[in-house]
């Protein structure tokens, strides 16, 4: 059996990297499963839940949330410019996306400020910044990366296989947007609903 | 120092497969029914294997033959499967019904409430009042009406610990903020060991509990003298004693109801009858002049660990307040 | 980037040389700087093996303190103080440093050539995720030297690990701890699945795949699934303890028993990750032993899978006497029971495969007959244990103690001993003497009924877990002298071990490549491997190749001899689908593993240690993937 005809890369699942990835998002998917599941444990056990009665003020959380969402446009335009290997376009929105991220750390930090409950002040508050700082490891890693990675694709020439990483690269932005619907909801929307 | 003088062997440390109160009983027998059949299990499964095992050593087996002599091995591993299923089956309804019929027993009517408190690494006793006497406070021994049925309102302020007293019931964890109310009974008289089953620090080998089971008549007995308060001491060393007791730390910790001691019953036995108990320091020694003196000249030679202090007193103060302490009945 | 020179081909040399290419090109550079830059999993798993074998020599050195201390009623010689931290030490050393990475071991050692990879995949992680298990090693016995060892026990229930109870650092290291080694487990996790997924030799589809490389798989699931909520949960405890949340606080609107829930998603499942790669370990002797593939295959992969799922149903078994719902818990009395069929099933397997067989009465075979004579008493009193009033009297006490070290014993340690035999040869070339594994069988299976059916009675007795001393009159000191003998037994047979390990090293290297005419893909490699594991990656048509007949393996050709390549194969039917560069080796894994250490060690002392101790991390992880010649991960 001769191999040598084969490619040396393709992308997604052909890849080892890609399930690397996957496996990664799984295990990440996880912990955040499991601090929802503290979440709705402490909720259930306690009657008076939300223990506080200031609650995170949602605007600046929402206007991430939209930050985020829209963020999927560009990154959307540039896995697929990724996945054509074509050099241009792929700087071009490498480093859009590291603005977009940097925005989306701005926002995060300001984001803190209007939080109004402490993390030592009850479980409620506990448990929401459990969640947040959960959420905000995942932008920042996602943000240095892509930081990296353009700097990379600007100072040296693109060769097939970093074309993958990039794309991972994209792929693990949209874990990071997606998991910050249901955080989101917990931190804002959920405590209101069950306060009422 | 005093040598660690046993506990004179009138309790037992509790066999769960030989007990003696009704609920112990329903699981023991339930237990015997799961040994028995898991070791007819294990002996048939151990000659099965080292049947396969040994049985075609001296045959000439052919080393290349692919297939082995066992004809339709999957049908025999289904047949062992299907066993399996059927005993676990058995087992499943078995411990349910034991299960339920544990919890007809607790839905009695109690006899009487107790409050059951866990510290680090003692037991405070609360029991309610009747239409014989208030309520009142103890430690470490739990007295109970033997044939009757009584409620324990479980709770620790501290870390987890766990009541277990084999003879009688099935282990109860007591956990902070969480109260869990359970009924047991002591079908017999007689005094049965306990202790703490749920790790809780340095002290966890000493938290034993006393569960002593008397006649109704002597219960209510018992528990109107404890309702009532300490008797004044008279003669004059005890009543020296009296005055160390509260002038010197005990009283801080401890509560002797109708003394001059402001103690806190939460933060340390209450000994408004300490003479009348068996046991010291949580079951760990005989309650003795001797063992009362050296534990309290050491705790912590007894009980590394223990909240209470080494308490250097003089001899004689140290007679004295021993020997107030014995006229606490 | 290409290479600067044009790509040469293996068909491109003569037979006789391609060896010495193919080394030239896989070797670590030399020195030792090269050794602390491998990213062979080989030696990789080596540095493993001996690593957790150190800790086995710890924690069972701890474990006979506790047994000398418990050999007679009212003794003293240890304090409470030393004697909790020795029993936390003990689990947690047993549990996190020795059981887990030890399975993981082998398997990183053995997976691949099994498969017929010449690499694990992402061999910079693989090294990244060792140096974080030595590190957080490391760090909690050098806490435990200081006096500074976590006394809550290897569960670290909360309150009493918590801030107000748990005085000190103790719990921090302990749950810091935690955190070290979950990052490598879970890692080694991802590249055992990857390495199953896409890196199996052309042939080698599903119903292909060795049975233990099934139970790694399945076990490798497991540690994703199960390892987020103990990290979640030893984060939250740290937080409690050093930034003042409430998580377990009941006064704020913590929960106690949260923890538990948390703890034991993640602690039954454990079990099952230390007990799944024993049983394909177990698997592989008695298919070599019997000369004969698995009797049952389907269904033995099936109770393989079947298992992992159902581990994650029982974790509430644990919690039978904390007052929660009797209906919760019958449903899982009725869950825990039935992880006992597949247990089953995989047992009438090997049965049905020695059955009419002569099986050869080799040392693994015999630890594999240790495994029944000892597991057996395990699982049974598992079965026991499913049953909610019989658990709520035993649980706590010694029962349950005898019961965890005859299934952690007699089901994990017996199969990783015969598997330790059976490899031997494969990791270095020599035999292990047959005369000396006897006594170590005999010795081992004496010692650990005579260590643990005594406890079990103990429990029945009344005696409570975790005492540091009894009083004579309570009457357990005949059964517990019995099991300090026991366990001096147990320890004599490790003596035995050893001795047999020290005197085979002095022999020269000649077990052959197949010393026990196995059937599998690791045998048709040299023993011990050369670095690149195969000179031409193996094309294969069954799922005991080497029983086949000498042409029945064929040969993969067309790789690329001057720099490292390997082959990724199809997921599902292992058809060849790319060639793979793969990544050389480098420092930066153990720079970036040193910076993890500084960070969560610092992170104990100072929070926000986490922030600024991210900055090397980052570093670190940057210098790994920065690419040079598109070589990395």
């Amino acid at each position: 059996m001769d191999v040598r005809h084969l490619p040396e890369f393709a992308f997604e699942h052909r890849m080892p990297i890609w399930w690397g990835t996957v496996f990664f998002m799984v295990i990440e998917g996880s912990a955040f499963l499991m601090t929802f599941t503290a979440y709705a444990y402490l909720a259930s056990q306690n009657p008076d839940w939300p223990l506080s009665r200031v609650l995170p003020n949602p605007w600046i959380g929402s206007v991430l949330l939209a930050w985020l969402l829209i963020s999927e446009v560009p990154n959307m335009w540039v896995k697929r410019r990724i996945k054509r290997c074509e050099l241009n376009p792929t700087r071009i929105g490498m480093a859009v996306m590291s603005l977009v991220g940097l925005i989306a750390v701005g926002l995060r930090f300001f984001e803190f400020r209007y939080i109004n409950v402490r993390w030592d002040s009850n479980a409620f508050g506990s448990m929401i910044w459990a969640l947040i700082f959960l959420h905000t490891t995942h932008i920042l890693v996602d943000v240095a990366e892509t930081l990296v990675m353009t700097a990379m694709s600007f100072l040296s020439p693109l060769t097939g296989r970093r074309y993958v990483d990039l794309s991972e690269n994209a792929e693990y932005w949209d874990f990071v947007v997606l998991t910050w619907v249901p955080v989101y909801l917990a931190i804002y929307w959920i405590p209101r609903w069950m306060a009422q | 120092m005093t040598a660690l003088l046993p506990l004179t062997d009138s309790s037992s440390y509790g066999n769960f497969l030989s007990p003696s109160g009704v609920s112990a009983q329903l699981v023991a027998q339930h237990s015997w029914w799961l040994i028995g059949i898991c070791a007819l299990i294990e002996i048939a499964t151990l000659t099965l294997f080292f049947l396969a095992l040994l049985r075609d050593q001296t045959k000439q087996a052919n080393p290349s033959a692919r297939v082995g002599y066992l004809r339709r091995p999957t049908v025999w591993i289904g047949v062992g499967v299907t066993t399996t299923v059927l005993i676990l089956s058995g087992f499943v309804a078995t411990s349910f019904l034991t299960d339920r019929a544990l919890a007809r027993i607790e839905g009695a009517e109690p006899y009487t409430h107790i409050e059951v408190i866990a510290h680090q690494w003692w037991w405070e006793l609360r029991y309610s009042g009747w239409e014989g006497g208030a309520g009142f406070v103890t430690a470490n021994e739990l007295h109970l009406p033997a044939g009757k049925s009584v409620s324990l309102q479980l709770s620790s302020p501290d870390v987890i610990h766990s009541l277990w007293i084999p003879e009688i019931d099935r282990k109860r964890d007591m956990i902070p903020g969480r109260e869990q109310s359970v009924q047991l009974m002591a079908p017999q008289t007689g005094i049965f060991r306990g202790r703490c089953a749920e790790f809780c620090g340095y002290q966890h080998a000493h938290m034993d509990i006393l569960a002593i089971a008397e006649p109704p008549e002597q219960f209510d007995r018992w528990r109107a003298a404890q309702a009532s308060a300490a008797p004044t001491p008279t003669g004059e060393l005890p009543l020296h004693g009296a005055q160390i007791f509260s002038q010197a730390v005990c009283g801080t910790c401890h509560v002797v109801r109708g003394s001059d001691a402001p103690g806190y019953s939460d933060t340390a036995p209450d000994l408004t009858h300490v003479a009348g108990r068996l046991t010291l320091a949580s079951g760990l020694l005989e309650n003795n002049v001797v063992n009362l003196t050296a534990w309290i000249s050491d705790p912590q030679h007894f009980k590394p660990g223990a909240k209470m202090t080494v308490n250097q007193l003089d001899p004689q103060d140290l007679r004295a307040l021993v020997a107030y302490l014995e006229t606490l009945q | 980037m290409k290479d600067a020179d044009p790509p040469l081909y293996d068909t491109d040399v003569p037979a006789g040389e391609l060896a010495g290419r193919l080394s030239a090109a896989w070797s670590d550079s030399p020195g030792f700087r090269g050794w602390l830059s491998s990213v062979d999993h080989k030696s990789i798993a080596r540095r493993y093996l001996i690593t957790a074998s150190v800790f086995l020599l710890l924690g069972g050195i701890l474990s006979l303190m506790i047994r000398v201390q418990l050999s007679a009623p009212n003794r003293r010689w240890l304090s409470p103080d030393a004697y909790n931290q020795i029993f936390t030490m003990h689990g947690t050393t047993m549990m996190f440093l020795f059981a887990v990475p030890v399975m993981e071991a082998v398997a990183v050692f053995i997976v691949p050539l099994m498969v017929g990879s010449r690499i694990i995949a992402f061999p910079r992680l693989n090294a990244f995720s060792y140096w974080v298990y030595l590190f957080g090693g490391i760090m909690v016995w050098v806490a435990f030297f200081l006096n500074i060892g976590p006394d809550a026990g290897w569960f670290s229930y909360p309150p009493l690990a918590g801030p107000e109870y748990g005085a000190g650092k103790r719990s921090d290291f302990w749950a810091q701890l935690i955190t070290f080694t979950e990052i490598s487990a879970l890692a080694v996790s991802v590249e055992i699945i990857v390495t199953v997924f896409k890196f199996r030799a052309p042939g080698m589809s599903l119903q292909r795949i060795p049975i233990f490389v099934w139970a790694m798989l399945v076990t490798s699931f497991c540690i994703i699934f199960a390892m987020p909520s103990i990290v979640v949960c030893s984060s939250m405890l740290i937080a409690d303890r050093l930034v003042g949340t409430h998580f377990f606080n009941p006064a704020e609107g913590g929960d106690a028993l949260l923890w538990q829930h948390l703890f034991w998603f993640f602690g039954h499942p454990e079990v099952y990750i230390i007990f799944l790669p024993a049983v394909g370990m177990a698997s592989t002797i008695i298919e070599t032993g019997a000369r004969r593939g698995i009797v049952g295959y389907p269904l033995a992969v099936i109770s393989i899978v079947s298992i992992g799922f159902l581990s994650f149903g029982l974790w509430v078994h644990h919690m039978f006497a904390t007052g929660l719902p009797r209906v919760g818990n019958s449903l899982f009395t009725a869950s825990s029971m039935a992880i006992a069929i597949p247990t089953g099933a995989q047992l009438f397997c090997w049965i049905a495969t020695c059955w009419g067989r002569r099986v050869r009465l080799t040392t693994p075979v015999l630890f594999v007959a240790a495994f029944f004579l000892t597991f057996l008493s395990g699982g049974l009193t598992g079965v026991m244990l499913a049953s909610v009033p019989f658990d709520q009297q035993a649980t706590d006490s010694y029962f349950i103690v005898g019961h965890i070290h005859y299934v952690l014993l007699g089901g994990a340690v017996a199969p990783l001993l015969g598997a330790f035999y059976y490899w031997f040869p494969k990791f270095s070339g020599r035999h292990l003497s047959e005369y000396w594994g006897r006594w170590h069988v005999v010795l081992y299976v004496i010692g650990v009924n005579l260590a643990f059916a005594p406890m079990l009675a103990l429990g029945v007795r009344g005696m409570t877990r975790r005492i540091y001393t009894y009083p004579d009159h309570a009457g357990w000191g005949a059964l517990n002298f019995a099991a300090t003998l026991g366990a001096g037994i147990i320890a004599m047979s490790f003596l035995v071990f050893t001795v047999n390990i020290l005197r085979s090293l002095r022999q020269p290297r000649n077990a052959g490549d197949n010393p026990w005419d196995a059937g599998t893909l690791e045998w048709a490699s040299s023993s011990p491997p050369p670095v690149y594991n195969f000179a031409y990656i193996p094309v294969i048509i069954s799922r005991t190749p080497l029983w086949d007949g000498a042409d029945a393996i064929g040969q993969v050709t067309g790789l690329q001899v001057q720099r490292k390549e390997v082959i990724v194969t199809r997921g599902l039917d292992a058809v060849p689908d790319l060639r793979d560069p793969v990544p050389t080796p480098t420092l930066w894994p153990f720079v970036a593993a040193l910076a993890t250490t500084a960070m969560l060690i610092g992170s104990i002392f100072k929070p926000s240690a986490l922030v600024w101790g991210s900055i090397p991390v980052a570093v670190g992880m940057i210098g790994w993937l920065y690419p040079r010649r598109g070589k990395n991960t």
